[in-house]
């Protein structure tokens, strides 16, 4: 099998635009999932019982099917049972990647927060602090510096279960990958790895800073 | 007219009743030492005036004003709640620093917030009214230190400095040297002697005897969730009265006898 440098290149800007695609629905994500994860991990540990069940219900279920199925059902069931077009196929994805992003999320905050001492905020709160104060001048700095290492494996995980909204065709990295197999080259799906590996080498290397940056104390 | 006055103070914990009826009252200036065995409520008696518990009955009074009254049928808001705490400051037995904060910021984060919204004036640039109370506690060159870079000791006179800059009426310590080896607890219990020449008032809970015996004014033995006796130093330690203090300091005495 030889490589003709035209090929390569035509391959190398075609996968370019699949990976902008795969950034996108990445960036969306955490973007939207992130202040999404926190409110429902406030759910979660709601002093009001039938708020807690229920948002502890709903992220059992969203961790306990495949994201695959998730997106099918984001994307077939308003057609299906309505017959509108609720979302289109990217919107689509960014919903149900929300969504499930945001519930595994909801866990490491929760578990960040539940694992800061009670004396921080009986501290902050015989100072005469608010609790709003105190969540977030006291808590929030401390769980961040502890979520940081659980959180770093879920966003590096988001980077590649992007490419599981190729189930409703849309065009990220692996797709376009994928439609060279039509003919007959197999070479573009092994090149998306490189993609892969440097967007992740950056994501760790970024993620290393940060635990650097927040080294100068420790809990 | 005494600062604090408490008055008929209950709390149980389930099935447990941790205090039974605590009533006393400290004039100003004063320096009142809790001691007692571990579990006799001492600790839940500052958590009660404090309101990180909330007592089942029982009054407290500050300067002859009442701040709490478990018979109330009104539920106190957290704006009075938080206005009554800034009274009282209390300094944990486990210092309870902000380790995210250096020393300064420390002191100086509720102070700024507190003047923020109006409930305290500190007369001046917050940052060197706050230096001043760490200078007090002898801790000028470490301001700029995170907790962990500080010695037990250390962080303590901090959170003393923190407790202190609040201006509160009465200080609260909740054993503050048991978590310090006897080098690191002498260093906190000079800085609480400097208070207490300064006629600072304060309520100390602790295990150090000789030290209680020294700085208080009065001494309150609590077992079993009562006050057992009250009285100052010397009647407590030379000659006290009830059977179960006497049983209590003869297990110090042993102690020291024994070291």
């Amino acid at each position: 099998m030889s490589i003709s440098w035209p090929l390569f290149c035509q391959v190398t800007l075609d996968l370019l635009a699949g990976f902008k695609t795969t950034c996108l629905i990445f960036a969306l994500t955490l973007v939207l999932a992130l202040p999404l994860g926190l409110a429902i991990s406030f759910g979660s540990m709601s002093k009001f019982k039938p708020l807690a069940y229920v948002t502890k219900v709903f992220v059992w279920i969203i961790r306990g099917v495949p994201l695959m199925l998730q997106i099918f059902v984001v994307f077939y069931v308003p057609r299906l049972l309505w017959h509108v077009n609720a979302f289109d196929r990217f919107s689509a994805v960014i919903v149900a990647f929300v969504i499930n992003y945001a519930c595994y999320f909801s866990e490491i905050y929760r578990g960040g927060i539940e694992s800061i001492p009670k004396g921080q905020y009986e501290a902050g709160k015989v100072l005469g602090m608010t609790k709003t104060q105190i969540f977030t001048k006291v808590i929030l700095m401390q769980v961040v510096k502890r979520i940081i290492p659980p959180m770093s494996n879920e966003i590096i995980t988001l980077v590649k279960d992007t490419a599981l909204s190729r189930v409703i065709m849309v065009a990220e990295i692996l797709k376009v990958a994928e439609n060279y197999t039509a003919r007959a080259l197999i070479w573009p799906i092994f090149y998306t790895a490189v993609f892969y590996l440097a967007f992740v080498g950056i994501l760790t290397l970024l993620f290393g800073y940060i635990e650097k940056k927040l080294d100068y104390y420790r809990t | 007219m005494p600062i604090l006055e408490v008055k008929d103070m209950y709390k149980s914990f389930g099935n447990v009743h941790v205090l039974k009826g605590v009533s006393f009252s400290v004039e100003k200036g004063e320096v009142i030492s809790v001691i007692g065995a571990s579990g006799n409520g001492k600790t839940t008696l500052l958590r009660c005036l404090t309101f990180l518990e909330t007592a089942e009955k029982g009054e407290v009074y500050v300067d002859g004003n009442k701040i709490f009254d478990a018979s109330s049928k009104k539920k106190m808001s957290d704006k009075e709640i938080r206005q009554s705490r800034l009274r009282f400051g209390l300094v944990f037995q486990n210092f309870n620093l902000f380790p995210q904060y250096t020393a300064l910021e420390n002191v100086t984060l509720a102070m700024k917030l507190l003047a923020k919204d109006g409930l305290k004036d500190f007369g001046g640039d917050i940052d060197e009214v706050a230096k001043s109370y760490l200078e007090r506690v002898g801790l000028i060159d470490k301001i700029d230190c995170y907790p962990c870079q500080l010695s037990g000791g250390q962080q303590q006179r901090v959170a003393i400095a923190r407790a202190l800059a609040l201006n509160p009426d009465i200080l609260f310590f909740d054993e503050p040297t048991s978590a310090l080896d006897p080098l690191l607890t002498n260093e906190v219990l000079a800085t609480l002697k400097d208070l207490a020449k300064e006629n600072m008032t304060m309520i100390i809970v602790t295990h150090e005897m000789k030290f209680a015996k020294e700085v208080s004014s009065k001494i309150i033995y609590m077992d079993e969730g009562s006050i057992v006796e009250c009285g100052t130093p010397t009647e407590i330690f030379e000659n006290p009265k009830h059977p179960k203090t006497r049983e209590f300091l003869a297990g110090f005495i042993e102690n020291d006898a024994n070291q």
